[in-house]
């Protein structure tokens, strides 16, 4: 077993859109989803703050977290811990969240609660476990 | 799958207002975190310490609070409060090529003399 890395920078441009902007993973990339960093800077409506979603080749959700402080550096688990409804799916600690992008491109998204005035730019960093494990 | 034991040395290093100490992980060490075990000895003006993993940014990976002193403990995953791991998560560590660090902090200053000990962690691999 093996931990890889990537990071990937997902910007909300207001020109663009003003609430939801995605960056694609780098092609190939598969294994255990094991963590994600989340470098949010402020936002508009600062009291609630963007979800994040990893989202397969057919736009489908296989995680989601949110909201995210604005302001915060922080690291979560592949397991969402909130409470709140309508996270999907609800991952358990005892499950594994499976990221295969070798022939569809997955790829990282933000939806904020409230239009941005100004262009946001949002950094994640991803760690995978990968190879055998036994 | 193997298990790899790594010794972090860490010193608080005595002095007014010594209360924390930082040791490197090796660049390199990628895998699972299985345990942390931290042997906290008696100390001045201490009755806890708080036990911290670190990426190469200062943002944490494990943070465990009220570790006692005189005192050899083992921290499981779960055992973290931020992020809060639960049962069944699987911390993963990427130390390098910036290392990441452990950090203790102790809840009282050393003053008479360092005080030296570690974390030893066993990371799955």
């Amino acid at each position: 077993m093996c931990v890889e890395q990537h990071d990937v920078t997902v910007t909300i441009d207001p020109t663009v859109s003003a609430t939801t902007a995605t960056s694609v993973l780098p092609r190939g990339t598969e294994g255990i989803f094991a963590a994600i960093r989340i470098v949010m800077p402020a936002v508009d409506a600062a009291l609630i703050g963007p979800s994040v979603y990893i989202v397969d080749g057919d736009g489908a959700y296989v995680y989601e977290y949110g909201p995210v402080l604005p302001n915060t550096t922080a690291w979560y688990p592949s397991e969402p811990n909130l409470v709140e409804a309508g996270l999907a799916p609800y991952w358990r600690g005892i499950d594994r969240v499976p990221v295969s992008g070798l022939s569809s491109q997955w790829s990282v998204k933000v939806i904020a609660d409230a239009e941005q005035t100004e262009s946001r730019e949002i950094g994640f960093r991803l760690l995978f476990f990968v190879g055998a494990d036994d | 799958m193997r298990v790899e034991q790594i010794d972090v040395p860490v010193t608080i290093t005595a002095g007014a207002g010594a209360t924390t100490g930082t040791g490197y992980l090796p660049v390199g060490l990628r895998g699972m975190l299985g345990a942390v075990r931290v042997e906290v000895p008696q100390m001045d003006g201490t009755t806890t310490v708080t036990i911290t993993i670190h990426d190469e940014d200062d943002v944490a990976m494990f943070t465990k609070a009220s570790v006692a002193e005189n005192a050899t403990t083992v921290l499981l995953p779960s055992d973290s409060s931020a992020p809060d791991w639960g049962t069944g998560d699987r911390i993963p560590i990427h130390s390098g090529p910036s290392p990441w660090y452990a950090k203790i902090v102790a809840s009282g200053a050393q003053t008479s003399a360092d005080m030296t000990t570690g974390v030893r962690l066993y990371v799955f691999c």
